[in-house]
Formats: structure tokens, C-alpha cells, sequence
């Protein structure tokens, strides 16, 4: 069967996706706030990944600590800058501020670094499984992202500042009279949230060696919003784990389409992860994992 | 409200693109982000909810014109309305579906089912290769065999800009329309409190429908009139672009969300700051544009006309 490669690619995959939503998830679930300025931050981490490869020789995974930082910072200005003055004016200005803020930032990247498609190959040898050659870079890439999944979750279950953070998700005003500040943790949950999404951007340049670009970020947007639906809009581990089943139905999608001899299936698998979007928000909106 | 300062405004631009054809083109750009700013506002500025994907429903009025002057020549100039009626119908169908959809949902589910719909509607076009797929719709040599050239390019210059002119001014009516009867009441319990105009017997999706589709329509015929006559061909990556959501979204709140003067205001405004932008710093349009709207969220979110407007009692009634 030559549909089990295309299966383990899609989990492979999925795990980055997952990676990559598990900060959407984050911002909705603590601040109610859609980060529709995704696939900025995802072209960011994407590009810190390609320049510190080039310039510096660094492995995307030491790239990815760096990314963190720049994506920790950047989200907090954005809490400081955008989320906390708008939240009062309502949600329209929030949503359309961010995704504002989101276009800008792909201009000013494509003024600083160009609109050309660039990219990098990390080449470190590559294993065979189930009669498909993978990279060891993109297994690691995908085992790595479960890895911060599952600490992200037990930062969250088992430590003060994740106890707090829960409480301020069940009840704000709560969470503000037994002491918790408040503004404190919603400002580090953006943070984080856009870090991760940073460090998600770094992962992903393993897959698309040569799809680096300013205006990456469009399809990512969609793919992230579909993710974090799918897993519950709000929840990590569904999250990750919607990740890995949108992972494996897009590439199974474009493996479908291919044989059924669409020209472009890979287009084709978007448009199926869109309708699938429009499927889910229509039959159970609350997403389809209970974790 | 009286809303005649901006129906003369677009009567008259109307009225100078016949008598002055050879500045027709200036006038169908300035009116294009007038029509845009004005389309956009009758669904976000009424309900308060925000659509990120109408860029599909100028993309998809403007397959259904294109379709209609390349598939079926033999129809002679009646393809103008049929193609007009094809465009507006596929966009009613397509806001319907998602409408349906996803205003039953509050406004973070909706935006999220919005800004996926540009993206998904333009990999159909392209990946399932209909209409002509990524290689798009050229009409010139078919607009010029079926009305012959000289009625051809008048279609395109003069005609244009009439009809994307004739946008705005019925987007004015239906803002106007809407807002003077039962569903205005409505939409504005709705903007106030969701949940209380339920308790109050009012079903928030169907006006919040009412509103999305016929934006999405006033949308279509915009984008047929723009792209499939205006500059006579039609590619998916030209018309299911991410620049017009923000274009739309700066011309609106740019004069005020809402407002039925206020999009012809952040029009005119935004039109002259492009063009600026042009002569003084080319290539950097999308960047002054994002910024506009992001400079504007923060810091005037009721715009200029809406700022204004909250003044005095004169200004709201003849500057609407």
C-alpha cells in the first residue's frame, strides 16, 4: 500500500501543526482573543530559522530557543500595545487591530528581507520506516514539538503559575480577588502564545525547504484556525492532537487528489481543510476532543 | 437620518464620469474604495461583527460576469446583466452557506470561518481548475468581439466606473433601508447585547444574515464592475486578494463604522493617501495601508465622520 508513507508524512507533519496551533489555543483560551496575526508570527520564527542557518550555521533547533525569546517579547508588546488598551472597545477592534498589525508585519518584512521565496536544507542523514526514506531532522522535529506539547500541558496542570493561569480561564474576577494578577497572566499567556507560535515557524522550515516568504503566513492563518477549532478552540492537548489529524488528512487529502488527477492537489487539500473548517464550525462547534 | 449629501455625492461623481470619459479610470478608483468602504460597513458597521474573507465575494461577482462574457458570447450584450445577476447570485450563495453556518456562532468563530473563506474559495478555483483555474479569465478580445470595440471600451471606462458609482449609491440605500425599518431596531439590540435581544424575541442569525448577504451581494457587483469590466480580465490571485480586506477595512473605519457618509469621506481620504504613497513611496501602499488601519484602531475607532457625528445633533441628521 503506498498510502501508509503518505500517512506517516501527514502525522510528521501534524506534529509541527500542532506545535504551531498550541499558541492560538493558549491566547484564546486565557485572553478570548483570536490571534488572527497567526501566520506573521509562524513567518517570523521561519525566517529567524533560514537567517540563523545561513549567517551563522545554527541548527533550527538552537534557532528555536532564540525564537522563543524574540516571539516572547513580541507578544508581550503586543498584549501591552494592542490587547489590553482595545479589550474595553470590544472584540471587532481587537480582531481587526491584530490583523492589521499581522499585515504589517509581512510588509515590513518583505521591505527588509525581499518578497523572494527563500530556504535552507539541514541535511543530517535520514531513516527508512514503513519503505519511506524520512529525515532524521524532521523526525526530531516532530518528536521535539510533542515534547514541548506535553510540557506545555504539565506547566499548565502542575505548577503555580499554570494553576493560575487555569483559574484566571474559569473565572477572572475570581482569580483577581484570591490574589492572582490578572493582567500578569494574561500578559505572560501572550507571551508564551506567540512564542511557541514563533518557535512553531522555526519548526516548520524543515518541511518546505524552499518556502520561505513574507506572505507564508496566509495558509498557515487558515490551517491553525482549523487546527484549533477541530481540537476545541481553547485547548492544548486537543489541540496538538487535532494537529496531528489535520496533518494526516491533508496529506492524504493530496494524496487522493492526486490519484483522482486534480493539476494542483496541494491547492485542492487546502480547499478541503477549509470545507472541513465549515463542517466542523456546523456540526460541533465546541471541537471534537474532550482533553 | 438624511442621507441625500452622499447619494448627490455619488450622483454627482456619476454625473462628471459621463461628462468628462477621459477621466473616467481616476474616477472609478476613487469610487472603487468608496463602493468597497460602503459595501463592507452595511455588514460590519450594523452588526459589529467583523468579515475578514469579502474579498471572495468581489472575487466570485466577479467570476460571474467574466464567466458569463466568455461562455456565452452569443447572448450579445445581454451578458452585462446576466453576468451581473450570476456574480450576485453566486456571492447571495456563497455568504448564505457560511452565514448559515457560522453566525449561528459568536463573533471569534465567525471571524475565524471568515478568514479562511478568501483562501479556501481561491484553492477551489485553482486546485479543481475552474474557470480557467490559476490562469485566470482574459475577456478583453471576447468583450471586444461580442460589443463590438468602441462600445467595448466605453463599457470599460465610462460603464465601470457608472456601475461601481451605482454600488455605492444602492449600498447607501440599503444601509438606509435597513436601518429605518423592524431589522434596524433589531441589529441595533443585537450590537448592544446579544443575549438580551434573544430574551426580547429578536433571532440575532437571521438579521445578522440579512446584513451578511447583502453585503456580500453589493460586494459581487462591486467586483464585476471593477475587475471583470473595469480592467477586463479576472485572476484568482488578483481578485481573492488579502489587500482589499484591509483597503475595505481602512475606508470604513477611516470615516467612521457605521456611517453612511463615513465611507465616502475615508474614500476620497484614502484614495489620496495611495496616491501619495505612489508618487512618494512606491512599494510601500500595503505597508501605509496596514498601518492606517492598525493607527486607527488605536487611536480614532469611530473615524472621522463618526468622531464628528457624536458632536452635534446637525451633523448626525445631514451627515449620516
Amino acid at each position: 500500500m503506498d498510502v501508509i508513507p503518505y500517512f506517516l508524512s501527514g502525522l510528521i507533519l501534524g506534529s509541527i501543526y500542532g506545535l504551531t496551533t498550541l499558541g492560538l489555543s493558549l491566547i484564546f483560551g486565557v485572553l478570548r482573543v483570536v490571534n488572527v496575526a497567526h501566520g506573521s508570527f509562524v513567518m517570523l520564527g521561519a525566517y529567524a530559522a533560514y537567517f540563523a542557518f545561513i549567517l551563522w550555521a545554527w541548527p533550527p533547533f538552537a534557532t528555536a530557543l532564540l525564537a522563543f525569546a524574540i516571539g516572547a517579547l513580541l507578544g508581550y508588546l503586543v498584549y501591552i500595545g494592542v490587547i489590553k488598551p482595545l479589550n474595553k472597545a470590544g472584540e471587532l477592534n481587537v480582531l481587526v487591530a491584530l490583523f492589521a498589525l499581522g499585515a504589517l508585519i509581512a510588509e515590513i518584512a518583505r521591505l527588509l528581507w525581499g518578497p523572494d521565496f527563500v530556504g535552507y536544507r539541514w541535511n543530517i542523514g535520514s531513516v527508512e520506516v514503513a519503505g519511506l526514506q524520512i529525515d532524521i531532522s524532521k523526525l526530531a522535529g516532530a518528536v521535539l514539538a510533542l515534547a514541548i506539547a506535553l510540557s506545555l500541558d504539565l506547566l499548565l496542570r502542575r505548577t503555580y503559575f499554570g494553576r493560575s493561569i487555569r483559574a484566571v480561564v474559569q473565572d477572572p474576577v475570581g482569580a483577581m480577588v484570591v490574589g492572582i494578577n490578572v493582567d500578569r497572566v494574561f500578559a505572560a499567556s501572550a507571551a508564551i502564545g506567540i512564542a511557541i507560535t514563533t518557535v512553531g515557524g522555526v519548526f516548520l522550515t524543515l518541511f518546505i525547504p524552499v518556502g520561505i516568504n513574507p506572505y507564508m503566513g496566509g495558509p498557515y492563518t487558515l490551517i491553525g484556525f482549523v487546527i484549533a477549532v477541530l481540537g476545541g478552540l481553547g485547548s492544548l492537548l486537543g489541540a496538538y492532537t487535532a494537529g496531528l489529524l489535520l496533518g494526516v488528512i491533508e496529506s492524504l487529502g493530496f494524496y487522493a487528489f492526486s490519484v483522482a488527477g486534480f493539476a494542483e492537489p496541494s491547492e485542492m487539500a487546502l480547499f478541503l481543510e477549509f470545507a472541513l473548517l465549515l463542517l466542523v464550525l456546523l456540526f460541533k462547534p465546541t471541537g471534537l476532543f474532550k482533553l | 437620518m438624511r442621507p441625500y449629501i452622499p447619494l448627490g455625492a455619488y450622483l454627482a461623481l456619476m454625473a462628471l464620469a459621463f461628462a468628462l470619459p477621459e477621466y473616467s479610470k481616476q474616477i472609478a478608483s476613487i469610487a472603487f474604495y468608496m463602493a468597497l468602504g460602503q459595501a463592507v460597513n452595511i455588514f460590519v458597521g450594523l452588526t459589529r461583527y467583523v468579515n475578514f474573507g469579502y474579498a471572495a465575494f468581489l472575487g466570485i461577482g466577479a467570476y460571474g460576469l467574466g464567466a458569463a462574457i466568455l461562455y456565452m458570447p452569443q447572448l450579445g450584450i445581454a451578458t452585462i446583466p446576466i453576468g451581473l445577476a450570476l456574480g450576485m447570485g453566486l456571492a447571495a450563495l456563497l455568504a448564505l452557506t457560511v452565514g448559515a453556518i457560522a453566525l449561528r456562532l459568536r463573533g471569534a468563530y465567525f471571524a475565524i470561518a471568515t478568514i479562511g473563506l478568501n483562501e479556501g474559495i481561491k484553492h477551489l478555483i485553482i486546485g479543481a481548475n475552474i474557470w480557467g483555474g490559476g490562469a485566470g479569465l482574459m475577456l478583453g478580445s471576447s468583450m471586444f468581439k461580442v460589443y463590438g470595440r468602441d462600445l467595448a471600451l466605453f463599457l470599460a471606462n465610462v460603464g465601470s466606473a457608472a456601475l461601481i458609482l451605482l454600488t455605492g449609491l444602492i449600498s447607501v440605500l440599503a444601509m438606509y433601508f435597513i436601518q429605518a425599518g423592524r431589522a434596524g431596531y433589531a441589529l441595533a439590540a443585537i450590537r448592544q447585547d446579544e443575549d438580551a435581544a434573544k430574551v426580547m424575541g429578536i433571532n440575532p442569525t437571521r438579521y445578522k444574515l440579512l446584513a451578511f448577504v447583502t453585503s456580500a451581494v453589493l460586494s459581487g457587483l462591486l467586483g464585476a464592475a471593477f475587475f471583470s469590466l473595469g480592467n477586463m480580465q479576472v485572476f484568482p490571485e488578483n481578485v481573492f486578494f488579502i489587500d482589499y480586506i484591509l483597503d475595505g477595512l481602512a475606508v470604513m473605519f477611516l470615516g467612521g463604522a457605521g456611517t453612511v457618509t463615513g465611507p465616502i469621506v475615508g474614500g476620497l481620504i484614502y484614495y489620496g493617501a495611495r496616491y501619495l504613497v505612489g508618487i512618494y513611496l512606491p512599494g510601500l501602499q500595503s505597508l501605509i495601508t496596514s498601518l492606517i488601519v492598525f493607527l486607527v484602531m488605536l487611536f480614532l475607532p469611530n473615524g472621522i465622520v463618526g468622531t464628528l457625528n457624536r458632536r452635534s445633533e446637525g451633523l448626525r441628521t445631514w451627515l449620516p
